[in-house]
């Protein structure tokens, strides 16, 4: 294509491929060097969603484990300690093989065709970063086999508990070591691609809010992943190098290590959810048929939540004991956070005010994320108040609020993604009925999961235990139902997709009539190369490409 | 039998000046990114070894 032929003379989806010949795709042939080698941004992006739904299936097995044993009261499946390697695995295989992963499928698919680029940055490393992940999770897995079985001191991994494990604490932290390394060569090719390769005419500001929240989620990887690499690594030394660093016998602190962990894990929590707030970001405006109200406010709202997820990671750890000015600055800075993600909310709210509304899979699932993670919300700024959460504390009310943010939120985020983008990945449109079907099986399930066990909480029903008192029976009974419906709506879900994937109604380039991103200008299903050659793109296709 | 020589061409790569341009401009990024990545590992256990000698 010759830079001096403006994208609007040309019809979009030859500007999008750049030249027109017959063997247009250049797949590379066979398995190997398909999928083994590839440097190829939209098949690496498939390799991580494939990969992040095979976890979600494995972590979602263990939590219909956990479920079934606290169906009722009393020990009846499994014994007490497997009970604990349970959540303390379906909390890792879920935090960092099902849910960042998928982000980073959906990073990987859709930036480049966001921003016009030909494919990420640094595409051999790019390749790298999703290979090292199947070893670590191998190697994560293969402690059930073990003598002494997984980890089983919670996924926070908190010494000295975690330490009176086997040898699973070496085989937990090179695990930990290996996702981190792959999800920090993420993020480093997320913030190359997103500031190096975008089309010379995109500016910041003209980019979709899933880049903007992509940008500022990727740095968030890199300052926090390597802290949680120097935590566990001293975890490592601890066990089998005689260092004292969390070991009070020692001279060490082992309540310096839960400074550290959260240090990581707070900015975490929205590293899961940043991400989702893109995705929703990008849907309600199609099918509310009007702009994102408040783009560029959006964005400083998302840089916000950023920085203000570095200064509250002591709300996780109020009963450990700190000083009242501690607990007053982490209680006051963490109920902070509701301004932004209050601009956010209400900024969705009025992007759908007086749209032309349509009910589609990707709607519904982010009118449910909408709704549902505020309900996740609220509970957050309850649980912010030092005082009443020293009843809240390892109670069940923590396991219902972080669902509500991580499933309802993150999960939801990605399904509602993925029914968007899915007609672009495969060429073919979903099974609209299916997917509704999914939609209110799901969302009405996850509610009777996880609603009843605010009521547990408050009532003092302790997480992390395999047995209860009584008077918890009915909620429990109730929260288990609604788990192992939720979980079969998912395997429902595979179901859709593989329809989806292997035929149905032809889609067009557009998908969505009206949906406005550059993604939208190339063929469905994507070529394999797009945006080949380095040139201007048309700004009014972008949603946000002139004025905001 | 005259054979046209092998060009060594990756097969996803892209070859558009600018953007092997813009591929250099990136792996700057990425080194930059990979030291403060780096820094941020050894605050975190200067950080407890800090704490612990005090």
């Amino acid at each position: 294509m010759s830079q001096d032929i403006t994208p609007n003379e040309m019809n979009h989806a030859e500007v999008a491929h750049g030249h027109d010949h017959h063997d247009h795709d250049h797949k590379p042939k066979g398995f190997v060097k398909r999928w083994l080698m590839t440097t190829n941004h939209k098949d690496i992006g498939t390799l991580y969603l494939i990969f992040a739904f095979a976890m979600f299936i494995i972590g979602g097995a263990m939590a219909m484990i956990i479920r079934l044993e606290l169906f009722q009261p009393g020990l009846q499946f499994v014994e007490p300690d497997f009970f604990n390697q349970m959540t303390t695995m379906h909390a890792l295989i879920m935090v960092f093989g099902a849910v960042m992963p998928a982000f980073v499928g959906l990073a990987n698919w859709m930036i480049p065709l966001m921003i016009g680029a030909p494919d990420m940055a640094l595409p051999r490393m790019n390749n790298w970063s999703f290979w090292i992940l199947p070893f670590a999770f191998t190697m994560l897995l293969s402690t059930l086999f073990m003598p002494g079985g997984a980890p089983a001191g919670g996924w926070t991994m908190y010494p000295p508990l975690v330490l009176q494990g086997g040898h699973n604490v070496g085989f937990l932290v090179f695990a930990v070591h290996m996702m981190g390394i792959s999800s920090i060569m993420g993020a480093i090719n997320v913030i190359a691609t997103i500031m190096n390769m975008r089309a010379p005419n995109v500016g910041y500001l003209n980019m979709p809010l899933f880049v903007w929240t992509w940008l500022i989620t990727a740095f968030l990887l890199i300052a926090v992943m390597p802290v949680l690499a120097g935590a566990v690594t001293m975890l490592l030394t601890d066990r089998y190098f005689d260092t004292s660093f969390f070991s009070a016998a020692g001279g060490g602190d082992p309540v310096l290590f839960q400074h550290i962990f959260w240090f990581f894990g707070h900015p975490e929590v929205y590293i899961m959810i940043l991400p989702a707030f893109g995705i929703v970001s990008e849907i309600i405006p199609t099918f509310a048929r009007k702009p994102l109200f408040g783009y560029v406010s959006m964005v400083y709202a998302t840089a916000a939540i950023a920085f203000l997820s570095f200064i509250v990671w002591a709300h996780h750890m109020f009963s450990v004991g700190m000083p009242l000015g501690g607990e007053l600055y982490f209680m006051y800075a963490t109920m902070m956070i509701a301004v932004p993600t209050g601009v956010k909310i209400f900024n969705w709210v009025a992007t759908m005010w007086k749209g032309s509304m349509t009910f589609e899979t990707p709607m519904l699932f982010s009118l449910a994320f909408v709704i549902l993670f505020t309900i996740g919300g609220f509970s957050g700024v309850m649980m912010a108040l030092a005082p009443v959460d020293l009843q809240y504390h390892d109670t069940y009310f923590i396991v219902a609020h972080f669902h509500y943010v991580l499933v309802t939120g993150a999960v939801f985020g990605i399904i509602a993604g993925a029914y968007y983008w899915l007609p672009k990945w495969s060429g073919h449109m979903y099974n609209e009925r299916l997917g509704k079907i999914h939609f209110w099986w799901s969302t009405i399930s996850v509610n009777v999961l996880f609603f009843p066990q605010h009521f547990l909480g408050l009532a003092g029903m302790p997480r992390r235990i395999p047995d209860y008192s009584t008077q918890f029976a009915e909620f429990n009974m109730w929260s288990s139902i609604g788990g192992f419906a939720f979980g079969l709506a998912q395997v429902f879900f595979i179901y859709v997709v593989w329809k989806t994937v292997k035929g149905g109604e032809k889609a067009t380039a557009e998908v969505w009539p009206g949906a406005k991103g550059l993604e939208w200008t190339v063929p469905s299903p994507a070529p394999h190369h797009t945006f080949e050659e380095f040139g201007p793109v048309d700004l009014d296709k972008m949603a946000h490409g002139k004025d905001h | 039998m005259n054979q046209e020589p092998i060009k060594r061409v990756q097969p996803d790569s892209v070859t558009d000046k600018q953007t092997v341009q813009n591929r250099k401009s990136a792996k700057k990024t990425a080194l930059i990114l990979g030291a403060v990545a780096l820094g941020f590992f050894i605050w975190s256990v200067f950080i407890v070894m800090k704490h612990a000698a005090g």
